[in-house]
């Protein structure tokens, strides 16, 4: 994940800009990144090294899977969003796996890369009792598929993600503003939304305050 | 004969709420109904909405922290709980042992508090005036155990990053033993007025059923879930905060209707109870707060940190970019995901049964809205 803060740099825990900071690096780990420096403060990314689910799925998805990598001891599958419809459902439905309940959807902002957005999955096996994160990037224009037929969870969460980022799914079934009102002009959790802003307009109209702060 | 009677059944579609008492804040429900069955029901949410996922990436890691009593404020103590964990856990910073048991302590007050509330409203709802009385008598007492102790009945800002604010003052402990030996008399007093009640059974049984995979298609947790007999309640799953050293069990239902779910609350304050025993038994002494930075800047990084809350598993994914801000912290919520099952659970029903439905979601609007 952050490869860029991998040995090698005198100053591993030295905070990275925050669009680079939690950037899901598209490349392949770097061979060269197996131990640590022996001054490292804090938690950091590992490489998932003997995972059998890692291993099943590259076997599976060869190309899609990016990277498995751990924090805190819990594990991060990166993969691309093509594959994402795929890997979900396999997760869900393999009787070896049986991760069934997704426990959230959820989306990340990193202004300024290529691939805009971070869909972020937790999902939870009853069976196993593990909890796993899925992760794949999307660029801004880009469509998501949506979970909503392998989990009816999805539903609401994927529309809170399209009202607050703006992110499309298809195949979503109603796909509509949930938290905000229905002509709310923008997306509040990007980046580029700022704290202050409010849609004035709709205020003005609904509202009836003629003067709004600045 | 095409002609309409005036008996003829039409499709009406109504709204309920948002300023309605039985919603338990501002939920609106538009019901599509056939005479008095429900064809159909989509809720409108958002009218709390208040950013609060946004302010927290506009606040220190400190700072965040009295928002999250906010969001479900009746179970404030335990939103604190999910967030401090998820921060030490990136930070690394040991809890002392006094602390995370007073912290379980009070996770388990604040359980019996919440869940009284939800049977008082709950029964209000349903047509049970007496118990609403009962409940609050015994909720005040909890109330006033979380001003002594936090300064604060409600909005309590319970926790702090490594540890607490105060520790326990003089009389406490008294006071906290005094209420749990109290407690079981008590809840037998609500199970006499209501558990063989023959138009609570009435009004509950066989109402707002779900079977145990729709409950896991639909992401339930908490006790909606665990009334449609799946046993998974997160202190056992995958224990945090110190839970793995005390002893309770699990209650699970097995139709997965309202009255399972009244059951396994009432008797998971039972359990809370036995918890707050051990750690009043066994509270060892020692300090009430860890070293903790002055500044609490996480390394980059991301962390998934959830409790169960006495409505369900509320989590709190906190992604650090290295800065003294959060880069994002999701909280997810068990209420909003919970009440997405509503439709599916009033198809059919009567208009009656959906104030029932509503009620054994347990919902707060502040914290589905945010």
């Amino acid at each position: 994940m952050n490869e860029e803060d991998k040995p090698g740099q005198p100053a591993p825990e030295k905070p990275a800009t925050p669009a680079a900071g939690g950037e899901v690096k598209e490349a392949k780990p770097k061979p060269a990144a197996a131990k640590k420096p022996p001054v490292k403060k804090g938690p950091s990314y590992e490489d998932l090294t003997d995972d059998p689910l890692l291993k099943d799925l590259r076997e599976r998805f060869s190309g899609g899977i990016l990277s498995g990598q751990s924090f805190l001891g819990q594990p991060i599958y990166t993969i691309t969003l093509e594959v994402l419809p795929d890997v979900m459902s396999y997760l869900r439905d393999s009787d070896e796996w049986g991760f069934n309940y997704l426990v959230d959807l959820t989306c990340l902002d990193y202004i300024g890369d290529e691939k805009r957005f971070c869909m972020v999955y937790h999902l939870y096996s009853y069976k196993s009792g593990r909890l796993i994160r899925i992760k794949a990037r999307a660029a801004a224009e880009q469509m998501v598929p949506s979970m909503t037929s392998l989990w009816r969870t999805a539903d609401w969460l994927e529309r809170e993600a399209y009202d607050m980022f703006g992110v499309e799914f298809s195949g979503h079934p109603d796909l509509r503003r949930i938290l905000l009102p229905d002509d709310w002009l923008g997306y509040p959790l990007r980046k580029d939304y700022d704290i202050k802003l409010q849609d004035q307009a709709w205020i003005r109209k609904h509202l009836r305050i003629r003067k709004v702060p600045e | 004969m095409d002609e309409p009677t005036i008996l003829d059944a039409q499709e009406l579609e109504i709204n309920m709420g948002p300023q309605h008492p039985a919603t338990h804040g501002v939920l609106r429900i538009k019901l599509k109904l056939d005479g008095e069955r429900v064809l159909d029901a989509d809720c409108v949410i958002g009218y709390l909405h208040r950013g609060v996922e946004k302010i927290s990436e506009n606040r220190t890691y400190t700072k965040c922290l009295p928002y999250y009593d906010r969001t479900d404020y009746i179970a404030a103590v335990s939103n604190a709980l999910g967030y401090v964990l998820g921060v030490e856990k990136l930070m690394e910073i040991e809890v002392p042992e006094r602390a995370v048991y007073i912290r379980v302590m009070m996770t388990e007050f604040n359980r019996i508090a919440s869940h009284l509330l939800w049977l008082a409203t709950h029964a209000l709802d349903i047509g049970a005036l007496t118990v609403f009385l009962y409940c609050f008598r015994e909720r005040e007492e909890i109330l006033k155990l979380f001003e002594n102790l936090f300064g604060a009945r409600l909005t309590t800002h319970a926790f702090r990053i490594g540890g607490l604010w105060m520790d326990l003052p003089p009389g406490f402990e008294e006071d906290a033993r005094k209420f749990i030996d109290d407690f079981p008399a008590k809840v037998d007093e609500y199970e006499q007025l209501l558990t063989n009640n023959r138009i609570w059974i009435d009004r509950t049984k066989g109402i707002g059923v779900i079977s145990g995979e729709e409950a896991i298609d639909f992401g339930l947790s908490g006790p909606p879930l665990r009334g449609s007999g799946v046993p998974y309640d997160l202190r056992r799953a995958r224990p945090y905060g110190g839970y793995d050293q005390f002893e309770f069990d699990v209650p699970v239902g097995e139709n997965g209707d309202t009255y399972d779910r009244y059951l396994i609350r009432l008797e998971e304050m039972r359990q809370s109870r036995r918890i707050i025993q051990q750690t009043l038994d066994r509270l060892p002494a020692g300090p009430i707060r860890g070293k903790v930075p002055r500044v609490i800047k996480p390394a980059v990084g991301e962390y998934y940190s959830a409790i169960e809350g006495p409505r369900g598993e509320l989590g709190y994914y906190i992604v650090s970019d290295g800065s003294a801000v959060p880069f994002r912290v999701r909280i997810r919520p068990p209420t909003f995901i919970n009440l997405q099952a509503l439709k599916r659970m009033v198809k059919g029903l009567l208009v009656a049964d959906v104030i029932a439905v509503i009620g054994t979601l347990d919902v707060v609007l502040g914290e589905i809205d945010r």
